[in-house]
């Protein structure tokens, strides 16, 4: 819990220092620093990780305010709003549609596979954890 | 001693309403594990209408409800930083993969936000709507960043992404399904692609591997589109 809380909380630190430098936001900055340390350091990331999965398993609480916010201010889209909402409900399937896709397309041009069943989880506990 | 009546209202106010947010959203992950399904999944967006629906009977204004529940906004922040564990977790799982990884980030957060744009522009959309569309599969700081010079509204900005995020975690599990996608790393490039965070939160009770890459993904895309699309930008006003 503690190697969480100073793991966390010293990247956002770094993050905010940072923010200038490579003008990333603090959190995103903070993320990327995590990363880096957990990656040089994998002891770092075990100690951490429990504390850590349980704040990411919370996360969508985190969002509730800005989202009542926007509840509440729909009506500034006016008569734009269904080309508001086509944008938005199109745009996110061919996201992921291409996405995959190039991924998909870019692993078998690299000859390692079709880029399904990532043999470094798939016989793990917990199954390859989709049920997206 | 004399009590200073105004901040003790606030700080109750602040009490309840942090609270009040909290319980109804651990009923609806109560419900989310007793009935798993697409729907139920989404307790983010019934904790919001919950919320907006009592915030209405009560006649009070979103700002003051935003400003008593900061506590919880706040939390944002070290919620991103901690992702970066599952991130690293994730890269040396997939290190061999990287470029791919990230040729297929960034064309997949093209393809969303210019797929938002084209039909804005194909309806006739104003430049006021299809520059915060460029920008609603990024996250809402890059976001706001991004647009802000192109003299984009940062309340509209900020809410189209937001809706993007909830719209996504509704509809990328549908589509990956028909994808036939199962890896990890597919779920979690795709959905941190085209729905940042929010998306990114709603994987972490039900794929939990895919939690490190989504991350990467929102991370990445974020990066990239504050590259490219200031680029668009000065191409298009030419």
């Amino acid at each position: 819990m503690l190697s969480a809380l100073v793991l966390v909380g010293g990247g956002l630190y770094a993050g905010h220092r940072l923010e200038s430098v490579w003008g990333l936001p603090p959190a995103v900055g903070g993320m990327v620093i995590v990363a880096a340390l957990c990656l040089v350091r994998p002891q770092m990331a075990a100690r951490a990780e429990p504390a850590t999965n349980r704040l990411i398993g919370w996360m969508g609480l985190f969002f509730v305010p800005a989202l009542v916010t926007v509840a509440q201010s729909w009506s500034v889209l006016g008569e734009r709003w269904w080309t508001t909402v086509a944008a938005l409900i199109l745009s996110t399937p061919v996201g992921v549609v291409v996405s995959v896709t190039v991924y998909r397309s870019l692993q078998r041009l690299s000859g390692s596979g079709a880029g399904r069943g990532d043999p470094a989880v798939a016989g793990g506990p917990g199954g390859t954890g989709t049920r997206p | 001693m004399s009590i200073d009546l105004v901040t003790l209202h606030d700080g109750v106010l602040a009490t309840v309403w942090t609270l009040f947010t909290l319980v109804v959203f651990g009923f609806f992950r109560f419900l989310e594990r007793r009935r798993p399904s697409n729907l139920s999944r989404q307790a983010i967006l019934a904790t919001a209408l919950v919320v907006a629906a009592v915030l209405w009977v009560l006649d009070t204004d979103s700002a003051g409800y935003d400003r008593h529940t900061s506590s919880l906004t706040w939390m944002l922040g070290p919620a991103t930083v901690a992702l970066g564990v599952p991130l690293a977790r994730r890269l040396v799982a997939t290190r061999q993969r990287l470029v791919p990884l990230l040729v297929a980030i960034v064309a997949g957060g093209a393809a969303a936000g210019g797929t938002a744009v084209g039909v804005a522009w194909l309806t006739n959309g104003p430049d006021a709507l299809r520059i915060p569309l460029s920008a609603k599969s990024i996250t809402t700081p890059i976001a706001l960043a991004v647009t802000e010079p192109e003299g984009a509204a940062a309340g509209l900005v900020a809410g189209l992404v937001i809706v993007t995020g909830v719209l996504g975690a509704v509809l990328v599990p549908a589509v990956l399904r028909r994808l036939g996608a199962t890896d990890p790393t597919e779920i979690g490039i795709a959905m941190g692609t085209t729905s940042h965070a929010i998306g990114t939160a709603s994987l972490a009770r039900h794929a939990p591997l895919a939690v490190g890459m989504s991350g990467l993904a929102l991370a990445v895309n974020g990066a990239a589109t504050s590259i490219w699309l200031p680029v668009v930008y000065t191409l298009a006003s030419n």
